[in-house]
């Protein structure tokens, strides 16, 4: 330290005489999204079906809907790709306002494989920011747009993309009154959705860290209790052998773990059930309400939520249930504790002057911020990345759940298409 | 015992009626049997069966929100299923215990777990055997009423007796 | 419209393909090994060369006599100020008399700035700046230049928003400008900057965020009679307080 000062001052002396440079500290700023060029890629082999405009165009929703980018309008375009090996005109770009520009490529190979490129510019620095290449089958090429997605999200914003992630939620159909809810599966942006159940009440679904297993809780045979669900095989299967209820359950970042909470005699509190071994191991032994479990990135800590002081509110344990302590101390009852992939937060449920809503807060408890404004926002869910929350929201009347997504800083709060209604999403880590 | 079974019946039928303006939608409609035989046989209840606890016993207790506590004028309701099930000691039950809206999903969970845990105990109290009665909790899933105000709220605060086996039909 | 980085750009443009071909392979060997399951192959393609890149740019640039040298040109001598007779004691207070400036939000602002500033040039402002090197004389006598750019460069500079440690992603960007405003070459990064962008991808987005509006802000409008003042800038970045974090 004391070195450095002394070069500075050293340089000071040495230099002012010689040249001024001006300093110019900037500390206000425009907080805008990208504006984007991606036109639809070349086609480059005459059996193209349509990837080379699909994977644009998915390319340019994805962007568009993480609230960061502003994908400009194709027909805008004054410049048309035809060889993604030359370099763009840039000032064809920057007339457009437009400071990134993705062209690519699809063509088919001749052992039937779909191989697609593209390329990342900056238009203003006039450099190639990214450059990848890829090859799968053609009926993977979504899932290659979602790829393309999440590096150029990388690219500009230093953390990882989620394009490429999967939502488990329930899917929710039928009168208010005797509402009929399904295990469903679909990808971040809402395509492939898929039923995994049929008939039985089921709730509260959650991916385990390869996202091939589904943990969640069925009424099947009129007893509550925590299922997986193999996404592989298909094959469920009832978690222990409990006499009572147990719900909300939870993976550890490691997979080997389920917390889980268990009832006995109107009692819930929170235990840990080795998946290697089928062991449990009691958390809690308070006379109260211990529930909603989630563990720290690292392993090492859950937070839950707990009424043992009068009221809903946050606390954090070790993994061994030792120093249980509470960490909410906002306005309200606070619930649904969420630990950020990133460690940084925890969203929670807030219920506070009537309304339900999401906030973050630092594990501390501090610097806590509401993000939504719904009548009853509940359950949130993280992106892999630690930047975006997915939600329940119930709209007031009985007129059904919708999914709804928001970014951490409060803006981009937008509802996630969901074929009907729907409830309890789930975010999976990156597929694998 | 007469009156206050009278009683209880216009109660059932208020509440029915309470029910009834609470669903928005129209009962589905039953097809037409004219030539069905009507059977007339609204008054004779089969005694032991699932809707002799239902109507001339009552099934339902209610609850504040956000608490578990049995309340006063419910304690006699819960004294009269005790009573029938010391009469039909064959019968099982289960208590289902329900939440409003307003409270999230785990959490309601619990709460109802709490609520048909306080039936139970209340039961066991008054002379039911332990064994014969099971809970199982739904939270908020399985409201009655879906309107948002605090009247439809307070009828879905509640606990259920159901019939599990042994009833008379 | 930037438009004539010519020479001078090789150096800095190979060292952006090497680092660009050693994030892309990173993130490559990343998806590799997390796709084993899904029959995905991905690899990095070979940068476009760099050559067409500097021919496309100049065949399409409004013609230049000469492209501007890379360096900056020869500092003119520097003008001594007049030798001031020695005071009792050296004045240090120059700085509190110079007001900092308003944070501006429109041309016309900045512009009302320079003609009161050159009208009533800030009392004091080159006083006793025999005894006082450095860093107060220059900012005693450059406030409104500062302003100036402060004021035209934060309205095309949009931060990384909601990284997880904003106050680290100060940004420092070194750039030479031509008389008419323009960037006279691919602003260089700071030593630390650059240091801290190689290793932490934040950083690295939060330095293009940076760039970017340094090129999408130019040329800026100064005092050319004062030219030797602002042709070399150092512009610092704190992301933090845009966010309010």
């Amino acid at each position: 330290m004391r070195n450095w000062v002394l070069a500075v001052l050293l340089t000071m002396i040495v230099a002012a005489p010689a040249r001024a440079v001006l300093q110019v500290d900037v500390n206000q700023g425009n907080i805008q999204p990208l504006p984007i060029a991606i036109p639809d890629f070349v086609a480059a082999s005459p059996g193209d079906t349509g990837a080379s405009q699909n994977i644009a165009k998915v390319v340019r929703a994805d962007l568009e809907r993480s609230g960061l980018f502003k994908p400009l309008n194709p027909k805008s375009f004054i410049e048309q790709i035809t060889n993604i090996n030359i370099a763009p005109n840039f000032s064809n770009w920057r007339v457009l306002t437009a400071q990134g520009l993705v062209t690519g490529q699809a063509a088919l190979q001749a052992d039937g494989r779909l191989r697609v490129d593209f390329r990342l510019w900056d238009v203003y620095g006039e450099n190639q920011m990214l450059g990848l290449q890829f090859y799968t089958q053609p009926v993977n090429w979504r899932r290659i747009a979602h790829m393309i997605s999440d590096a150029i999200y990388q690219r500009i914003t230093g953390e990882k993309g989620y394009f490429d992630t999967r939502i488990v939620f329930i899917s929710e159909s039928g009168p208010a009154l005797s509402r009929k809810k399904r295990l469903a599966i679909m990808d971040e942006d809402g395509a492939n959705p898929s039923f995994l159940t049929n008939g039985y009440l089921v709730l509260t679904p959650r991916f385990n860290p390869s996202a091939q297993m589904i943990a969640y809780m069925s009424y099947i045979a009129g007893k509550p209790r925590v299922y997986l669900f193999d996404l592989e095989s298909g094959r469920q299967e009832k978690l222990g052998d409990f006499p009572n209820m147990t719900f909300s359950p939870r993976f550890s970042p490691d997979g080997n773990f389920v917390a889980m909470s268990l009832e006995q005699g109107g009692n819930s509190d929170i235990y840990v059930m080795d998946l290697r071994t089928r062991k449990t191991t009691r958390l809690t032994f308070d006379p109260s309400i211990d529930t909603s479990p989630s563990f720290s990135p690292d392993g090492k800590q859950i937070t839950f939520e707990s009424d043992r002081g009068g009221s809903q509110q946050i606390y954090i344990m070790n993994a061994d249930g030792s120093n249980q302590h509470r960490v909410s101390f906002g306005e309200g009852r606070n619930g649904t504790p969420v630990w950020s992939p990133r460690g940084d937060l925890i969203a929670f449920t807030k219920q506070s002057n009537g309304a339900f809503r999401i906030g973050v807060m630092r594990p501390d408890g501090t610097t806590e911020r509401v993000l939504s404004n719904g009548w009853e926002d509940e359950g949130p869910t993280w992106a892999p990345n630690g930047r975006v929350l997915m939600f329940t929201r119930t709209i007031q009347g009985g007129r059904g759940s919708q999914i709804w997504s928001i970014d951490v800083t409060g803006s981009n709060q937008r509802r996630v298409a969901t074929p009907g209604d729907a409830s309890d999403p789930a975010w999976s880590p990156l597929i694998q | 015992m007469k009156n206050f079974s009278a009683g209880l019946k216009l109660a059932a039928i208020a509440f029915a009626v309470v029910l009834a303006g609470c669903e928005t939608k129209p009962p589905p409609a039953q097809p037409a049997q004219p030539q069905a035989p009507i059977v007339t046989q609204a008054p004779s209840i089969v005694p032991g069966s699932a809707e002799d606890l239902r109507v001339n016993v009552g099934d339902t207790v209610h609850f504040d929100y956000n608490k578990y506590a049995i309340l006063a004028p419910d304690m006699a309701t819960l004294q009269r299923q005790a009573a029938w099930l010391a009469k039909y000691p064959s019968v099982r039950v289960t208590i289902e215990g329900h939440a409003d809206e307003r409270g999230t999903r785990e959490y309601n969970l619990a709460l109802g777990a709490r609520r048909a845990n306080a039936v139970k105990e209340t039961l066991v109290s008054l002379g039911v055997s332990a064994g014969r009665v099971d809970t199982i909790s739904y939270g908020k899933e399985r409201p009655i009423c879906t309107d948002s105000n605090e009247s439809c709220w307070a009828q879905n605060r509640r606990g259920v007796t159901i019939i599990a086996s042994g009833a008379n039909s | 419209m930037r438009n004539s980085a010519t020479a001078g750009r090789q150096a800095p443009l190979i060292g952006l393909i090497v680092s660009a071909l050693l994030h892309g392979g990173v993130v490559a060997a990343l998806l590799i090994t997390l796709t084993h399951k899904m029959d995905f192959v991905i690899e990095d393609i070979p940068v476009v060369p760099v050559d067409l890149v500097t021919v496309a740019d100049r065949t399409n640039i409004a013609p230049m006599a000469a492209p501007e040298p890379v360096t900056p040109p020869p500092e003119p001598a520097m003008v001594e100020p007049a030798p001031q007779p020695d005071l009792a004691a050296p004045k240090i207070d120059i700085a509190p008399n110079v007001k900092p400036a308003p944070p501006m939000k429109a041309q016309s602002d900045v512009d009302k700035l320079i003609a009161s500033l050159a009208e009533h040039p800030p009392p004091n402002a080159r006083a006793g700046t025999r005894n006082i090197k450095g860093v107060g004389e220059q900012s005693a006598m450059t406030a409104d230049l500062k302003a100036i750019l402060k004021s035209e460069v934060y309205r095309c500079w949009s931060p990384p928003v909601g990284s997880p440690h904003p106050e680290r992603l100060i940004v420092k960007f070194e750039l030479f400008l031509r008389r008419d405003g323009s960037v006279a070459q691919p602003p260089q990064l700071a030593a630390d900057s650059a240091a801290a962008v190689a290793r932490d991808p934040y950083m690295r987005a939060a330095a293009d965020a940076a760039q970017r509006a340094i090129y999408m802000c130019a040329p800026y409008s100064l005092p050319a009679d004062r030219y030797n003042d602002w042709r070399d800038v150092l512009f610092t970045f704190y992301p933090a307080d845009v966010l309010g974090q």
